[in-house]
Formats: C-alpha cells, sequence, structure tokens
C-alpha cells in the first residue's frame, strides 16, 4: 500500500518531509557492519552454538562436548606420531655404511690409543722369557718329585 | 532492512546510538527464538509483528531508563545529550526536540511511520486502533509538531528548518 493511498494526504507537508528525511538519517546512521552484528546475535543466541572462544564466560568452547572431543582426538594423533617419530629417531639411521663408518674409526682411535700407552712402557720381553723358564724348571722339578715318589712306592 | 528500520525508532525514541543497536540486536534474537520456538503465529503479518516485537521493547527500555534516572534524581534528556551522533548531526536538533512535546502514543505513530517505515494499515494491526482514529492522530501529532517548530523558529527569528 503506497503512502498516497494510506492517507498521506492527511498530514502531507513540510512536517511530514521533514520526519522522513529524519527517518531516512536515523537508518542511515549504523556503519556498513550492523546488519552482521545483529545476524552474529542471532545466530550467537539462538541458531548455532557459540563459536570457539578463549576467553571466559558461557560460551566457552570447553564447555562443548563435541569440541572437546574433537580436540582430544586430534591431541591424541599428534602425540602417536610424535612418539613414532622419536623412536625412529632414537633407533639410529638404518643406512649400514654409517654404522661401519662409525665402528672404524672407533677401532682406530683405539689402536691410536694403545700405540701411545706403549710408547711409554718398559720393555717386559726378557721378564718374558725368564718367566717361561721358571715354568718349565717347575715342571721338571714336580716330574722328578713323582718319578721318586713311584720309585719309593714300588720299593716298600 | 528490518534491522535499521528498528534501530531508527529505537535510537529516535532513547537517544543513544549504541543502546539503539543493542535493543535491535535483543529484538532480532526475540524474533528469532520465537520463530524458532514456533510462537509465531500472525502469517502474513510479519512486519506488524516484527515492529510490535520492537515497540515493546522500546517501552521496556524506557521503564527502565526511568526507574534509574528516578533512583539518581537526573532525567533522561541527559542521556540523550551524551550521544556523540547526535552532538555531530545537529540538522533535526529542533525536530528531536519538537517530537518530544509529543504524547507517548502520538510519538509511537509518528515514529512507526517515518521511522519504521510501516504503512497506516500495518500500524493499525500492530497498535490495533480502528485506522480512521489513527489517520487523525497522526494528522494531530503532525499539527503538534508543526506548531513547536514554528514557535520554536519564531523565538529564534530564524527560517524554519529544511
Amino acid at each position: 500500500m503506497s503512502r498516497e493511498e494510506d492517507g498521506r494526504e492527511i498530514g502531507a507537508g513540510e512536517t511530514e518531509r521533514m520526519l522522513d528525511a529524519l527517518g531516512n538519517a536515523e537508518r542511515g546512521l549504523p556503519d556498513a557492519g550492523f546488519e552482521q552484528r545483529v545476524m552474529d546475535a542471532v545466530c550467537e543466541q539462538v541458531l548455532a552454538p557459540a563459536p570457539i572462544r578463549f576467553e571466559r564466560g558461557g560460551g566457552a568452547w570447553w564447555r562443548d562436548p563435541m569440541l572437546v572431543g574433537a580436540a582430544a582426538s586430534i591431541a591424541i594423533v599428534i602425540g602417536v606420531v610424535g612418539m613414532l617419530w622419536l623412536s625412529g629417531l632414537s633407533a639410529g639411521p638404518s643406512v649400514h655404511g654409517d654404522v661401519v663408518i662409525t665402528a672404524a674409526e672407533e677401532v682406530e682411535a683405539f689402536v691410536e690409543t694403545v700405540a701411545w700407552l706403549e710408547e711409554g712402557l718398559p720393555d717386559f720381553a726378557p721378564l718374558e722369557e725368564q718367566a717361561e723358564a721358571i715354568g718349565e724348571a717347575t715342571e721338571t722339578l714336580l716330574d722328578e718329585a713323582a718319578q721318586v715318589l713311584l720309585e719309593g712306592e714300588e720299593s716298600i | 532492512m528490518y534491522s535499521r528500520r528498528v534501530f531508527a525508532m529505537a535510537r529516535s525514541r532513547l537517544g543513544s546510538t549504541d543502546l539503539a543497536e543493542e535493543i535491535t540486536q535483543s529484538v532480532f534474537v526475540t524474533v528469532a527464538r520465537k520463530v524458532t520456538g514456533g510462537e509465531y503465529e500472525e502469517s502474513g503479518r510479519f512486519e506488524a509483528w516484527l515492529f510490535r516485537v520492537a515497540m515493546n521493547r522500546i517501552r521496556d527500555e524506557i521503564r527502565r531508563q526511568r526507574r534509574s534516572t528516578v533512583e539518581s534524581n537526573g532525567h533522561i534528556g541527559d542521556l540523550i545529550a551524551q550521544d556523540p551522533v547526535e552532538r555531530v548531526d545537529e540538522r533535526f536538533g529542533v525536530l528531536r526536540a519538537a517530537l518530544e512535546e509529543l504524547s507517548e502514543r502520538d510519538r509511537e505513530i509518528i515514529e512507526l511511520r517515518h521511522h519504521g517505515q510501516l504503512s497506516f494499515r500495518e500500524i493499525a494491526d500492530l497498535t490495533g486502533e480502528p485506522m480512521g482514529t489513527l489517520l487523525a492522530r497522526h494528522h494531530r501529532a503532525l499539527r503538534k509538531l508543526r506548531a513547536v517548530l514554528e514557535s520554536d523558529a519564531s523565538e529564534n527569528e530564524m527560517e524554519p528548518l529544511r
């Protein structure tokens, strides 16, 4: 129904035009985000669950069981992947060449250390010969003693 | 846009942009709740119903303000004067002041008509008044406004606002 039809002629005039202009000015006051804010308020309070927010209040995300479940699932997946990755690191590289190189370096270092120690030690070769001679003499004496004992028994 | 029309009505009555936006949001939340809750039973008359909700919400806010201003020994004019947009936009200052002179019911009709952009038939649906009574009331309100504006203009020896 147009305004002309529904009674505009009764109050037509300067005052009504001024009121229309005032109404237009009032309707034009809100900024461009006004409608979105109204829509957000409706969505937040009526049509949809509250969006995830990290402030205190009724819309806290951790009060939503679905969101908490989703967060827990993501945390578990991340944890498992992390553990697998860490276990892979601690087992060392799977390439044998690296291991061989590492062992060879260690043996070489050990040999060098022994050679260096031997340089400062006395010559044990004569002592070793004397020890061998003592060992042989001891065995001869024991054999002779055993032979004497056997002969004694036979004579008795 | 329904939301801007509700906003314009709320701001005209309450004089505060922030409060008008708050009221508008509250009105649309109420309307959405009623629609989703199956309380909307006025098929075909949504606009009148929406503005009835808005009008009731604005009335509630006015009552709340009156209670709080009585408690603080102030008056609503103080709240209106604090609105920065009001101070900036002085074009309609005299007209707004003239609206203050109208009775509650006359002002509601003016604002439903010129801020809410409702037809007289919709206003009649909304208020429950017969069309003839409504038109007469609107006409009388316009005459009062004109008288206030002319008296203001003659007092200030200025031309009427355009």
